[in-house]
């Protein structure tokens, strides 16, 4: 789960206080300019895409759930397959600190290349509860894309 | 000596005809007749030819009777009509004849006459015999008015009918209850087996069987003395003409054919072969594909064909009337990817050889929500493997193709989850909406909701503590407790659950009980814990409540319409309690939401 947004001096003070949580939002949030951009996507409305959906969401923030197939050596981009199979590279601003693998959920901006520039990324561990079906996932975005009135998710984030 | 007419059998036989030909009477037959009289069948000779396929009209039987037409009689033909039959044979009715020298004064044989057609008409007469009435339209009208009017109302036939030969056939879907003069043509699609009852009424024996042509299809019962006659005759897809049958409106309990009337053998049907059978389609049937099955509704009929894929072993059940009988599955796949499982009884599962994965066709099928969607073959349905129809072929082509390496989604595990139960989804408005419980019986059904409330209150109660025992127990005030249908008095109780919740879903909510094991299982903790809670620590009795309300679960539960003081009600029970299998719930979601839109 994303953690909720905080102000810079509220995060330094946490920083002080838990120094040892290693959450990759901490590595975002020191920049001034990193929280503005990271405060401004988890205040709008993410439509959950796949990869054929990429296309009609360039420079729109999104979220992409997938799984981890391979991670670049310098840790800064890594790709993920979707429910349909089909591939999509995430980019992050800063490298890795943690194996990355599994089923992941990323937010971020779809780039013009289709690649995603990710804000901030969450791993759904396998060892914990029930495996995460990638390929219902899907199903269910399709009914998501295929019904747009019954799932008014624009209207209810801004709301 | 007279001379007879050389040459007369030849052209009577012919049909070339012979006026006043001087006969020989080498002899003369009776043969019972369908409706009564008799009739009698006479071999004449010229001298050089017999011919045994004359007939003696009605009118002349007292010449037979008073034995003035005796073997070795000599006679003239004055009148006579040839009739044809469907297979070129020919009959020759003798309507007016004379005898010129009585048999007494014959001393024998005249010449060394030879059969002229060694074809024994025997049966086809006697039929035409049984048709008495049938298809004598035309050929009655050639009759001279005399002869008909000698007839009572009963028989206008002077001859034996032609079996439909001279008679028109109509056609299935033209048969109605108030129209008794008709000959049908068709193929038999399905025959049954024996059947015998013995009610209070008495015993008796059936068997039905489906008959199609070009124009439909229709059910064909015969009860008792009708089996005997008609069972071994008739064969599968053979063609016969079939006439004087009674029919009445269609029982659709017993029968999945596609016409509002059903015909029932009587004593005056026929069924006569018919040779000229390659008009009559083999089977129609309507398939229905079996992706196509879960929108049917549960307990339709249908007819579906597939490659079977897989078929299990036979296994043996014993029914509630102590009967054995023998069943066995199979999974039947179609062009659409699904498979569904199919069961067959009795025979059919017995004979059945799935191997080589033939293309099975079943007519009348009976579809069940057992498991999801399931076909049942009951005794009423055709199966019919590797069926010679375009449809078959057409499957044959893409199993070797393709089909074969698709594994295939079963519509018989999908919507179970659980695999094997009836899961009857419902929303809790449902319940209301459809008067769940109203009937006789009560209405198990499966939904997923939420708590909302659980009263507390009176959720406890003390039971007998013996095994099996969940009585009340009165509280004897002296330590001792005393349960009422056991008989005993006890020092301890055990305490068991009876908790009233609210659920919820996003349609409605419904007041439920939920006795000990599904208590247990909503609140999480047993009953004597929990008892134990309520005597000491009610902060932490009241805890157990508010931890368990707002969790969501699948719920099994049974609803009855019960009577209470004059008042109705609905009362729900929940039988069983689970956590929700949410990839089960999704897909399901998922599926509905598709079928919805479609």
């Amino acid at each position: 789960m994303l953690r909720p947004r905080k102000l810079p001096r509220e995060t330094k003070l946490w920083n002080q206080a838990f120094p040892a949580q290693c959450c990759i939002v901490q590595s975002l949030v020191t920049p001034t300019q990193q929280v503005v951009k990271m405060a401004g996507i988890l205040d709008v409305p993410k439509p959950r895409i796949n990869c054929s959906m990429l296309s009609q969401h360039i420079s729109r923030p999104v979220c992409f759930v997938g799984r981890v197939e391979k991670v670049h050596p310098t840790g800064k981009t890594f790709t993920v397959a979707d429910g349909e199979g089909k591939i999509a590279t995430v980019e992050l601003n800063d490298p890795l600190e943690e194996e990355l693998s599994g089923v992941v959920e990323v937010i971020g901006m779809v780039s013009n290349k289709g690649a995603i520039m990710a804000t901030t990324y969450n791993m759904l561990r396998e060892d914990k509860g029930i495996a995460f079906d990638l390929e219902l996932y899907n199903e269910a975005l399709k009914v998501i894309q295929d019904f747009p009135q019954h799932y008014p998710f624009e209207v209810a984030a801004s709301g | 000596m007279t001379q007879l007419t050389e040459g007369a059998i030849e052209a009577l036989s012919n049909g070339t005809g012979c006026n006043d030909a001087v006969l020989q009477l080498v002899n003369i037959r009776k043969i019972e007749g369908g409706n009564g009289s008799p009739r009698y069948r006479v071999m004449m000779s010229d001298g050089k030819h017999t011919l045994s396929s004359f007939m003696l009209s009605t009118q002349l039987n007292y010449m037979a009777e008073e034995n003035i037409l005796a073997p070795n009689c000599i006679c003239v033909l004055k009148r006579h009509v040839t009739n044809i039959l469907k297979d070129g044979r020919r009959v020759v009715i003798i309507l007016e004849i004379d005898v010129i020298e009585p048999a007494g004064e014959v001393a024998g044989k005249l010449g060394d006459p030879t059969p002229y057609t060694e074809v024994c008409l025997e049966a086809v007469l006697r039929e035409c015999v049984y048709v008495g009435l049938m298809g004598c339209s035309v050929t009655a009208s050639k009759l001279n008015r005399g002869f008909t009017k000698d007839f009572g109302k009963k028989a206008p036939s002077a001859m034996p009918s032609t079996p439909g030969g001279s008679s028109k056939v109509v056609p299935i879907a033209s048969l109605n209850p108030y129209q008794s003069k008709w000959t049908i043509r068709a193929r038999v699609t399905n025959k049954s087996s024996i059947r015998t009852w013995s009610n209070s009424r008495g015993d008796g024996k059936l068997f039905s069987m489906e008959i199609v042509d070009e124009s439909g299809e229709i059910r064909v019962t015969g009860f008792n003395q009708e089996v005997d006659k008609f069972f071994s005759l008739i064969e599968v897809g053979k063609v016969y003409y079939v006439s004087k049958g009674s029919l009445k409106i269609a029982n659709k309990q017993y029968t999945s054919v596609k016409n509002d009337y059903e015909m029932t053998l009587n004593g005056e049907s026929t069924f006569i072969p018919c040779e000229d059978s390659c008009d009559v389609p083999i089977v129609q049937c309507d398939f229905v594909s079996i992706s196509d099955l879960e929108n049917r509704d549960k307990d339709a009929i249908v007819d579906v064909i597939g490659v079977c894929k897989g078929v299990e072993e036979i296994t043996r059940l014993t029914t509630k009337t102590n009967r054995e009988v023998s069943k066995r599955t199979l999974n039947l796949m179609d062009m659409s990817g699904k498979v569904v499982t199919v069961t067959l009884w009795g025979e059919e599962a017995e004979k059945f050889d799935g191997s080589g994965q033939p293309i099975v066709a079943i007519k009348g099928a009976k579809l069940s929500d057992f498991g999801g969607r399931s076909l049942s073959a009951s005794f009423s349905s055709t199966l019919m493997i590797n069926p010679d129809i375009p449809e078959a072929y057409k499957l044959r082509g893409w199993y070797d193709k393709e089909g074969h390496a698709i594994d295939g989604q079963s519509l018989t595990e999908m919507k179970g989850g659980s695999g094997g139960g009836n899961t009857n989804w419902k929303t809790l408005s449902d319940v209301k909406t459809e008067h769940l419980g109203h009937g006789d019986k009560a209405d198990y059904y499966t939904c997923i909701a939420t708590i909302v409330y659980l009263r507390k209150e009176n959720c406890l109660y003390q039971a007998c503590p013996s095994q099996d025992c969940n009585k009340k127990v009165v509280d004897q005030q002296n330590g001792m407790f005393r349960c009422e249908k056991c008989d005993k008095e006890f020092p301890n109780f055990k305490y068991r659950l009876i908790l009233s919740a609210n659920i919820a879903d996003y349609a409605d909510n419904q007041w439920v009980t939920c006795f000990q094991e599904s208590a247990e299982a909503i609140l999480g903790q047993n009953a004597a814990y929990l008892g134990q809670l309520k005597d000491s620590n009610e902060a932490a009795f009241d805890e157990v409540f508010q931890q368990a309300n707002f969790n969501t679960f699948v719920f099994r539960s049974r609803v009855k319409l019960e009577t209470y003081n004059d008042e109705s009600r609905i009362k729900a029970t929940v039988m069983d309690v689970k956590p929700v299998d949410h990839k089960d719930y999704s897909k399901r979601l998922i599926m509905n939401i598709r079928k919805l839109s479609a």
